[in-house]
Protein backbone atom coordinates (compact mmCIF):
# COMPACT_ATOMS: atom_id res chain seq x y z
CA UNK A 1 0.00 0.00 0.00
CA UNK A 2 1.26 3.42 -0.71
CA UNK A 3 0.11 6.83 0.31
CA UNK A 4 0.32 9.19 -2.61
CA UNK A 5 0.17 12.57 -0.87
CA UNK A 6 3.39 13.96 -2.23
CA UNK A 7 4.38 17.58 -2.60
CA UNK A 8 3.16 17.94 -6.19
CA UNK A 9 -0.44 19.14 -6.04
CA UNK A 10 -1.90 16.63 -8.51
CA UNK A 11 -1.38 13.09 -9.77
CA UNK A 12 1.11 12.35 -12.58
CA UNK A 13 -1.70 11.58 -15.04
CA UNK A 14 -3.46 14.87 -14.29
CA UNK A 15 -0.16 16.75 -14.50
CA UNK A 16 0.45 15.22 -17.93
CA UNK A 17 -3.10 16.02 -19.12
CA UNK A 18 -2.96 19.61 -17.93
CA UNK A 19 0.47 20.09 -19.53
CA UNK A 20 -0.83 18.58 -22.78
CA UNK A 21 -3.82 20.93 -22.87
CA UNK A 22 -1.69 23.97 -22.11
CA UNK A 23 0.92 23.07 -24.72
CA UNK A 24 -1.93 22.55 -27.19
CA UNK A 25 -3.28 25.98 -26.28
CA UNK A 26 0.10 27.63 -26.89
CA UNK A 27 0.59 25.82 -30.20
CA UNK A 28 -2.93 26.79 -31.28
CA UNK A 29 -2.30 30.42 -30.36
CA UNK A 30 0.98 30.45 -32.30
CA UNK A 31 -0.81 28.99 -35.33
CA UNK A 32 -3.49 31.66 -35.07
CA UNK A 33 -6.39 29.47 -33.91
CA UNK A 34 -7.59 31.75 -31.14
CA UNK A 35 -10.85 30.03 -30.24
CA UNK A 36 -9.17 26.63 -30.10
CA UNK A 37 -6.37 28.07 -27.95
CA UNK A 38 -8.87 29.53 -25.47
CA UNK A 39 -10.86 26.26 -25.39
CA UNK A 40 -7.74 24.18 -24.72
CA UNK A 41 -6.47 26.58 -22.06
CA UNK A 42 -9.88 26.52 -20.37
CA UNK A 43 -9.88 22.73 -20.52
CA UNK A 44 -6.43 22.52 -18.97
CA UNK A 45 -7.18 25.01 -16.21
CA UNK A 46 -10.56 23.37 -15.56
CA UNK A 47 -8.89 19.99 -15.26
CA UNK A 48 -6.31 21.40 -12.87
CA UNK A 49 -9.08 22.96 -10.77
CA UNK A 50 -10.95 19.62 -10.60
CA UNK A 51 -7.76 17.82 -9.54
CA UNK A 52 -7.01 20.37 -6.82
CA UNK A 53 -10.62 20.22 -5.59
CA UNK A 54 -10.47 16.43 -5.38
CA UNK A 55 -7.10 16.55 -3.65
CA UNK A 56 -8.19 18.78 -0.77
CA UNK A 57 -8.53 17.25 2.70
CA UNK A 58 -12.04 15.92 3.30
CA UNK A 59 -12.86 15.48 -0.37
CA UNK A 60 -15.45 12.83 -1.20
CA UNK A 61 -14.08 9.54 -2.48
CA UNK A 62 -16.17 9.76 -5.64
CA UNK A 63 -14.66 13.19 -6.33
CA UNK A 64 -11.17 11.68 -6.11
CA UNK A 65 -12.12 8.83 -8.43
CA UNK A 66 -13.72 11.16 -10.97
CA UNK A 67 -10.63 13.37 -10.93
CA UNK A 68 -8.13 10.46 -11.07
CA UNK A 69 -6.68 11.59 -7.76
CA UNK A 70 -6.39 8.26 -5.97
CA UNK A 71 -5.35 8.74 -2.36
CA UNK A 72 -4.90 5.19 -1.11
CA UNK A 73 -5.27 1.50 -1.91
CA UNK A 74 -9.08 1.55 -1.74
CA UNK A 75 -9.28 4.48 -4.16
CA UNK A 76 -6.96 2.58 -6.46
CA UNK A 77 -9.01 -0.63 -6.25
CA UNK A 78 -12.28 1.23 -6.86
CA UNK A 79 -10.78 3.33 -9.63
CA UNK A 80 -9.38 0.31 -11.45
CA UNK A 81 -12.70 -1.51 -11.08
CA UNK A 82 -14.56 1.44 -12.59
CA UNK A 83 -12.01 1.85 -15.39
CA UNK A 84 -12.32 -1.85 -16.23
CA UNK A 85 -16.03 -1.29 -16.83
CA UNK A 86 -15.17 1.62 -19.12
CA UNK A 87 -12.64 -0.56 -20.97
CA UNK A 88 -15.14 -3.38 -21.40
CA UNK A 89 -17.78 -0.98 -22.67
CA UNK A 90 -15.30 0.60 -25.10
CA UNK A 91 -14.37 -2.81 -26.49
CA UNK A 92 -18.01 -3.85 -26.85
CA UNK A 93 -19.02 -0.56 -28.48
CA UNK A 94 -16.08 -0.78 -30.84
CA UNK A 95 -17.07 -4.28 -31.98
CA UNK A 96 -20.68 -3.14 -32.38
CA UNK A 97 -19.46 -0.20 -34.45
CA UNK A 98 -17.50 -2.58 -36.64
CA UNK A 99 -20.48 -4.92 -37.13
CA UNK A 100 -23.38 -2.46 -37.33
CA UNK A 101 -22.13 0.97 -38.35
CA UNK A 102 -19.45 0.09 -40.89
CA UNK A 103 -21.85 -1.68 -43.31
CA UNK A 104 -23.96 1.49 -43.38
CA UNK A 105 -21.02 3.93 -43.46
CA UNK A 106 -18.12 2.15 -45.26
CA UNK A 107 -15.87 5.22 -44.93
CA UNK A 108 -15.53 4.41 -41.25
CA UNK A 109 -14.21 0.90 -41.77
CA UNK A 110 -10.52 1.65 -41.22
CA UNK A 111 -11.16 3.80 -38.18
CA UNK A 112 -13.42 1.14 -36.66
CA UNK A 113 -11.05 -1.69 -37.54
CA UNK A 114 -7.92 0.02 -36.21
CA UNK A 115 -9.75 1.17 -33.07
CA UNK A 116 -11.00 -2.37 -32.36
CA UNK A 117 -7.57 -3.87 -33.01
CA UNK A 118 -5.88 -1.35 -30.70
CA UNK A 119 -8.41 -1.98 -27.93
CA UNK A 120 -8.07 -5.76 -28.34
CA UNK A 121 -4.29 -5.49 -28.31
CA UNK A 122 -4.36 -3.30 -25.22
CA UNK A 123 -6.63 -5.79 -23.49
CA UNK A 124 -4.24 -8.66 -24.23
CA UNK A 125 -1.25 -6.58 -23.12
CA UNK A 126 -3.03 -5.54 -19.93
CA UNK A 127 -3.88 -9.17 -19.17
CA UNK A 128 -0.22 -10.20 -19.62
CA UNK A 129 0.92 -7.31 -17.45
CA UNK A 130 -1.62 -8.15 -14.73
CA UNK A 131 -0.62 -11.84 -14.73
CA UNK A 132 3.08 -10.98 -14.49
CA UNK A 133 2.44 -8.60 -11.60
CA UNK A 134 0.85 -11.37 -9.77
CA UNK B 1 -11.64 -1.69 15.00
CA UNK B 2 -14.31 0.91 15.64
CA UNK B 3 -14.18 0.19 19.40
CA UNK B 4 -10.39 0.49 19.52
CA UNK B 5 -10.50 3.72 17.56
CA UNK B 6 -13.17 5.16 19.83
CA UNK B 7 -11.25 4.05 22.92
CA UNK B 8 -8.20 5.85 21.59
CA UNK B 9 -10.30 8.97 21.07
CA UNK B 10 -9.56 9.10 17.36
CA UNK B 11 -11.86 10.24 14.60
CA UNK B 12 -11.96 8.24 11.39
CA UNK B 13 -10.09 11.05 9.69
CA UNK B 14 -7.39 11.10 12.38
CA UNK B 15 -6.89 7.34 12.20
CA UNK B 16 -6.81 7.53 8.42
CA UNK B 17 -4.14 10.19 8.60
CA UNK B 18 -2.15 8.13 11.09
CA UNK B 19 -2.04 5.08 8.85
CA UNK B 20 -2.01 6.86 5.49
CA UNK B 21 -5.50 6.31 4.10
CA UNK B 22 -8.65 8.36 3.66
CA UNK B 23 -11.46 8.77 6.18
CA UNK B 24 -13.72 6.91 3.76
CA UNK B 25 -11.38 3.92 3.75
CA UNK B 26 -11.48 3.72 7.55
CA UNK B 27 -15.28 3.90 7.36
CA UNK B 28 -15.39 1.16 4.72
CA UNK B 29 -13.13 -1.04 6.87
CA UNK B 30 -15.26 -0.51 9.96
CA UNK B 31 -18.47 -1.32 8.12
CA UNK B 32 -17.01 -4.39 6.41
CA UNK B 33 -17.30 -2.97 2.91
CA UNK B 34 -13.58 -3.19 2.18
CA UNK B 35 -10.95 -5.82 2.91
CA UNK B 36 -7.56 -4.18 3.49
CA UNK B 37 -4.30 -5.21 1.90
CA UNK B 38 -1.90 -7.13 4.11
CA UNK B 39 0.21 -3.99 4.41
CA UNK B 40 -2.68 -1.84 5.60
CA UNK B 41 -3.92 -4.57 7.95
CA UNK B 42 -0.46 -4.81 9.49
CA UNK B 43 -0.19 -1.03 9.78
CA UNK B 44 -3.53 -0.81 11.57
CA UNK B 45 -2.71 -3.75 13.83
CA UNK B 46 0.61 -2.16 14.74
CA UNK B 47 -1.12 1.14 15.41
CA UNK B 48 -3.45 -0.50 17.94
CA UNK B 49 -0.79 -2.89 19.34
CA UNK B 50 -2.84 -5.89 18.22
CA UNK B 51 -2.28 -8.79 15.89
CA UNK B 52 -4.06 -8.81 12.55
CA UNK B 53 -6.23 -11.71 13.72
CA UNK B 54 -7.23 -9.78 16.82
CA UNK B 55 -8.12 -6.70 14.83
CA UNK B 56 -9.87 -8.32 11.87
CA UNK B 57 -12.34 -11.17 11.63
CA UNK B 58 -10.37 -13.49 9.34
CA UNK B 59 -12.37 -16.32 7.76
CA UNK B 60 -10.92 -19.28 5.89
CA UNK B 61 -12.33 -19.30 2.36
Amino acid sequence: MSMTRDRWPMSPINSALVALFLVGAVVSAVLGHGVQAVALAAGGLGGAACALYARRPGARDVSRLNALEWQDERDRALGLEALSVVGGAALLLSVLELLLVVPAVPELRWVALVQTMILGGLWAAANSFAVRRG
Amino acid sequence: MRELRAAAGLSQAALGQAVGVSRQTINALETGRYDPSLTLAARLARHFHQTIEELFDVHDA
